[in-house]
């Protein structure tokens, strides 16, 4: 049974595989998390770097524009022309707002609120400047504005300016160059993540592909195991069927040679016999004859019971290889399946025994028989058997009744004798099956072979036979038949 | 003038021989009966007397299908395939009282088929029946028809 074996070895490898390809799934899911997440950090870090260039260019505006305002101021201070003063119109007012903006725009990173509100200041105090000098300037208080310019304030604030922007776009710089290396770390990161994810994805799917061809092989080697045995139990089956079959027309032919070879020797036993009672009828007339003996009567009824044990036991023997050699033609005659009407066949076998139902004044009813489709002579032969055995085994009270009836059970055909004759013992119900064995009381001529023919007619069709029957109730012998023979059956006994 | 016809009886059972014999007398047949025990030894009497035009030899043939040495079918399919024999009339008197070969005896060119009843009174009628039926049988003429 090396099929059912591989079977079971199949479900305990693929548990296991199971759980392999469980825990190849997992990591899978996690390295895909992973590099995900380092998807994100990487997009986040490079809007942070975004941010801070930016930032860094705002910054480097607010300080151009400072300058620009500056220069303009002086220029109008030294040249007095309307026309220098037109850029610091133009800029001044937004000199504020950009710093402003500025410490709005900063990046989170770069931690410079403070630096941020000190630059704000210095450059809102040299607006200031700015704006007083060029006031003092456009309303002829030149040389106040030109004293205000010498005493360097302006420029220290400027410079003062300029040295925090520049402070501010290197540390500015200094992170962004921070976060692009770190970028690269996790770029590389995960480069690799992302390899060795490719390398699991092909390396659990090529472990799939190698546990499913494993288990397609176990599957076919277990299915070509399976096939075998198949093929052994039908080679087996066929050889056990082609032996019975052998054993029984050895049986059967055995049977034949028996019940002829028994007969020759009974053919001698019962001539000569016959031979003998004419001499002894002749031995006695001579005797007479010659009054050689006194008694001849009461020898002469010795003689003729002798020769009467002789002549029934040869009789009985008789009978007995007629029957055997009855069951064996039967089992080796062929069947023909036909439609038969059942009715129609029982009636004409009552018809047939209608003069014993006259002598025991029995009644007997038919029932609605369903038609078979069987063997003609078969039924004939059951049902004659089964009705003629009712009729001998009913009481002689004139209240004898016989009922047969029929119905369908599934695709199988169930016929009933019933009788309220004497009945049968229940110990008795298997031997009466069986060839030569009788039941109840010995009243009733027979050889004890109705019952065995019935049953080695039914059982050649397929079917069953079985009684259910009390001692001085009746009996019921109820026939299974299947509804058709199979063409197959008719090769069997 | 025909010669009268021997009886040719082949079985093998001297018990039966010798109770067909007797009844066949009973019956008050007188012609001469020549007992043969096997298939053989009938065999080798029929191909003696095969060559001589069958009225110089008249027989009957009594024939038993269960014979030691052979089946009785195949000396009655030998009698019947013979140019001469083929007119002898052939009675099978057997055990077998099976339809498949009472019908094969006959299909083969058997006259009369007679199966042994154990029953002596229904065998010694059947047999004196033969007696009868011997006595009054013409063996038919093979040149004049």
């Amino acid at each position: 049974m090396a099929g059912f074996h591989d079977v079971f070895s199949l479900f305990r490898e693929s548990r296991r595989e199971a759980a392999l390809l469980g825990a190849a799934a997992v990591i899978l899911i996690l390295l895909t998390l992973f590099s995900v997440w380092l998807s994100h950090r990487l997009e986040s870090d490079a809007g942070t770097a975004a941010e801070i260039n930016r930032y860094y260019a705002k910054l480097g505006r607010v300080g151009r524009t400072m300058r620009t305002v500056e220069s303009s101021q002086r220029g109008y201070l030294i040249a007095e022309s309307e026309q220098y003063l037109r850029p610091y119109n133009e800029l001044y007012s937004q000199l504020i707002p950009q710093a402003k903006r500025l410490i709005e725009s900063v990046p989170a990173a770069l931690e410079e609120k403070e630096r941020l509100a000190v630059l704000l200041d210095l450059i809102t105090r040299k607006a200031n400047e700015m704006a007083v000098t060029v006031a003092d300037a456009t309303n002829e208080r030149r040389d106040a504005a030109v004293a205000r310019l010498k005493d360097n304030y302006g420029v220290k604030l400027s410079e003062q300016i300029e040295e925090h922007i520049n402070a501010l776009q290197e540390k500015a710089i200094a992170k962004r160059d921070e976060i692009e290396a770190n970028s690269a770390e996790l770029r590389d990161m995960k480069m690799i993540v992302d390899v060795i994810g490719g390398v699991a994805v092909l390396a659990f799917s090529f472990l799939s592909i190698w546990f499913l061809m494993r288990s397609n092989a176990a599957l076919s080697r277990a299915h070509r195991a399976l096939e075998k045995t198949n093929d052994d139990l039908e080679d087996i089956v066929m050889r056990r069927t082609a032996a019975l079959q052998r054993a029984n027309d050895e049986i059967q032919r055995f049977a034949y040679v028996v019940s002829h070879d028994l007969r020759s020797p009974l053919v001698n036993i019962m001539g000569f016999t016959s031979e003998l009672e004419t001499l002894r009828k002749d031995l006695f007339e001579r005797l007479e004859k010659a009054n050689a003996l006194a008694d001849t009567d009461v020898l002469g009824k010795d003689f003729d019971e002798a020769f009467g044990f002789i002549k029934s036991s040869i009789a009985r023997m008789d009978r007995l290889i007629n029957a055997i050699l009855k069951i064996s033609r039967q089992g080796s005659r062929p069947l023909h399946s036909e439609l038969i009407d059942t009715k129609k066949l029982v009636e004409s076998v009552i018809s047939n025994v209608a003069h014993q139902i006259r002598e025991k004044d029995a009644r007997i009813a038919v029932g609605d028989l369903p038609p078979i489709l069987s063997d003609r002579m078969s039924i004939e032969q059951i049902f004659s058997n089964l009705i003629e055995n009712a009729i001998k085994f009913l009481k002689s009270d004139g209240q004898g009744e016989i009922k047969i009836e029929g119905y369908l059970r599934g695709v199988d055909v169930i016929y009933s004798v019933s009788d309220n004759g004497r009945g049968i013992d229940p110990r008795d119900h298997q031997r009466i099956f069986e060839l030569f064995r009788r039941a109840g009381p010995q009243d009733v001529p027979g050889e004890g072979m109705g019952l065995a023919f019935v049953s080695a007619l039914v059982r050649r069709l397929g079917g069953s036979i079985a009684v259910e029957s009390a001692v001085g109730v009746g009996s019921t012998f109820k026939v299974t038949l299947p509804g058709t023979i199979a063409q197959t059956r008719g090769m069997a006994a | 003038m025909n010669k009268p016809v021997t009886i040719v009886m082949i079985e093998d059972d001297q018990g039966h021989a010798r109770l067909i014999e007797r009844n066949i007398r009973r019956a008050g047949v007188t012609n001469e009966v020549m007992p043969f025990s096997d298939g053989a030894s009938a065999l080798a009497y029929f191909k003696k007397i095969e060559s001589e035009p069958a009225e110089l030899n008249p027989i009957l043939v009594l024939l038993d299908l269960n014979l030691p040495d052979m089946s009785g079918i195949d000396i009655l399919e030998f009698l019947k395939n013979d140019g001469h024999l083929r007119v002898a009339p052939v009675i099978v008197l057997t055990t077998t009282d099976d339809q498949l070969e009472i019908q094969r005896c006959y299909d083969l060119g058997c006259n009369v088929y007679i199966t042994k009843p154990v029953d002596y009174e229904q065998f010694a009628v059947a047999i004196r029946q033969l007696g009868l039926f011997i006595s009054v049988i013409k063996i038919p003429d093979p040149l004049n028809g």
